[in-house]
């Protein structure tokens, strides 16, 4: 397969744990302390602890009128969709807004409201039921928010593919620049796993960590004693244009998207292909999307959830697939799960790194599992590095696979 | 304006993000730009905090008369609205 053009990045916008905004999430991940800490939005339930969003007054940032319909989730990708585009130099009030595309990758359906919700319907008070109460639960409804506040009048998709939905949604939108179908995809992943329902759902599923009491050392990716997963929220946008045309206007660019690859396990519903099948697919079909070979890829930021067989299954891959063991860092250590926007999160966490070739510290990585003992695993303090590419993983329930390229600029 | 008026006002504000100062009784749901959606999500507000009953206000009223709807609810004459 021969390469595609390269897309340029020239625009980010981020609403993650460590902060908001480029700065306080570089500076987050570089102090390399995890966001988990007990929250009062889920006192009394097994798992009372998450990664949220520090100091997010949604009010502020967007104004009551139109933050009072949105959910969280939401809220964070309209204010991630807006740094971002104005982070690129952009103008939505002059730019030709037909030929601008927004892709946003959201997992589930936003439970926040849940709880409310259900006890109206569960005492038959539906007379007291939101009006919102559908809008709130269609996972298309950020995208259109975005489209409506950016005067983006051109394809407005939402992706579904769980914990991949971000890297997927980047992954369609380069896709669609360079089908001609654009000429500035505004893309990216949110999501927030802040509520008492998806608490509650996962934990079910034994996903979540259950260190209660300890919940700054409950991220553990690839450590021998993880026990799952911690829940995180946020958004991460990013702003793509066809690198030349990006030129050509003079903008500041952070690097590209070089290469993607989907795929799917085609294997179980929620229990990832032990052989790392699909993954290793995922992961070999965007190195030939970009022309690269795996000893270009200079670090990798996994997928890395902390769960027991996902990590495992990970590591072999990652093992198989790059024999000069690049470095490799798992930053949900630092910001838990984001679930559906943890992809975009991590593909501009990867950008930032290629940028100051630094790559983040992985958090709470005290023991090695010996199942990713192949692995050159950034531990303590971050790693300078000097290749210009990175790769970056995401892997969803459902087995639905994207893994993703990029390049500094 | 009547404390009753402040409160319900406050209301409004703090559910729909509409700026106070433009909420007096004269005014209604419509010249507040209050969607239909909005409407409803507002008269729940009003049904938990005083128990007026649902599908009373249309985008045509006042705010007075949601405010009698309260000060009636509160009465427990919910029915005899202004």
């Amino acid at each position: 397969m021969s390469a595609r053009p390269a897309v340029a990045v020239t625009g980010l916008g981020l609403v993650s744990p460590l902060g908001t905004g480029l700065d306080a999430t570089w500076a987050g991940l570089l102090a390399g302390v995890s966001a988990a800490a007990t929250d009062s939005l889920l006192e009394g339930l097994p798992v009372d602890f998450c990664c949220a969003v520090p100091d997010f007054d949604a009010d502020a940032l967007l104004g009551r009128a139109l933050a009072w319909r949105l959910e969280p989730y939401a809220q964070m990708a309209l204010v991630a969709a807006r740094q971002a585009v104005a982070d690129a130099g952009l103008d939505p009030a002059s730019w030709d807004g037909a030929r601008v595309a927004v892709v946003l990758g959201v997992g589930g359906t936003s439970t926040r409201h849940f709880d409310k919700q259900f006890k109206q319907f569960a005492a038959e008070r539906h007379d007291r039921v939101s009006p919102l109460f559908i809008p709130r639960c269609l996972t298309n409804l950020a995208a259109g928010e975005i489209s409506g506040d950016l005067r983006a009048f051109g394809p407005s998709l939402s992706v579904s593919t769980a914990c991949a939905s971000g890297a997927t949604a980047i992954g369609l939108g380069r896709d669609l620049l360079l089908s001609g179908s654009c000429d500035i995809a505004v893309v990216g992943g949110a999501e927030s796993g802040r509520s008492r329902a998806t608490s509650v759902g996962f934990s079910r599923m034994g996903a979540l960590s259950t260190r209660v009491g300890a919940p700054a050392e409950a991220s553990r990716p690839f450590d021998a004693d993880r026990d799952g997963f911690v829940l995180g929220e946020g958004a991460g946008i990013l702003v793509l244009e066809r690198a030349d045309e990006a030129r050509a206007r003079g903008a500041r660019v952070h690097g590209h998207v070089a290469g993607f690859g989907a795929s799917a396990d085609a294997y179980h519903f929620t229990t990832p292909d032990p052989e790392g099948r699909g993954t290793e697919l995922a992961t070999r079909t965007a190195l030939a999307d970009a022309g690269m070979t795996a000893s270009d890829i200079g670090h990798v930021n996994a997928h890395g959830t902390a769960t027991q067989l996902g990590d495992e299954a990970e590591a072999a891959m990652l093992g198989r697939v790059f024999p000069h063991a690049p470095p490799v860092t798992a930053t949900k250590s630092l910001t838990g799960h984001a679930l559906g926007a943890s992809g975009a999160l991590e593909a501009a966490f990867t950008l930032l790194a290629l940028a100051h070739r630094r790559v983040p510290a992985t958090a709470n990585l005290d023991r090695v599992d010996a199942a990713a003992g192949e692995l050159d695993l950034v531990v303590d303090k971050p790693r300078d590095v000097t290749a210009g590419a990175a790769l970056s993983t995401s892997f969803g329930f459902g087995g639905q696979n994207a893994a993703l390229v990029l390049t500094a600029a | 304006m009547s404390d009753l008026h402040d409160e319900v006002a406050q209301r409004l504000s703090d559910t729909l993000g509409i700026d106070k100062s433009i909420i007096t009784p004269d005014v209604t749901f419509v010249e507040l730009r209050i969607d239909s959606l909005a409407l409803v999500e507002f008269s729940v507000v009003l049904d938990e905090e005083y128990g007026v009953p649902p599908l009373e206000l249309t985008p045509d009223s006042t705010i007075g008369e949601a405010v009698a709807l309260v000060a009636a609810a509160r009465n427990g004459t919910a029915e005899a609205t202004s």
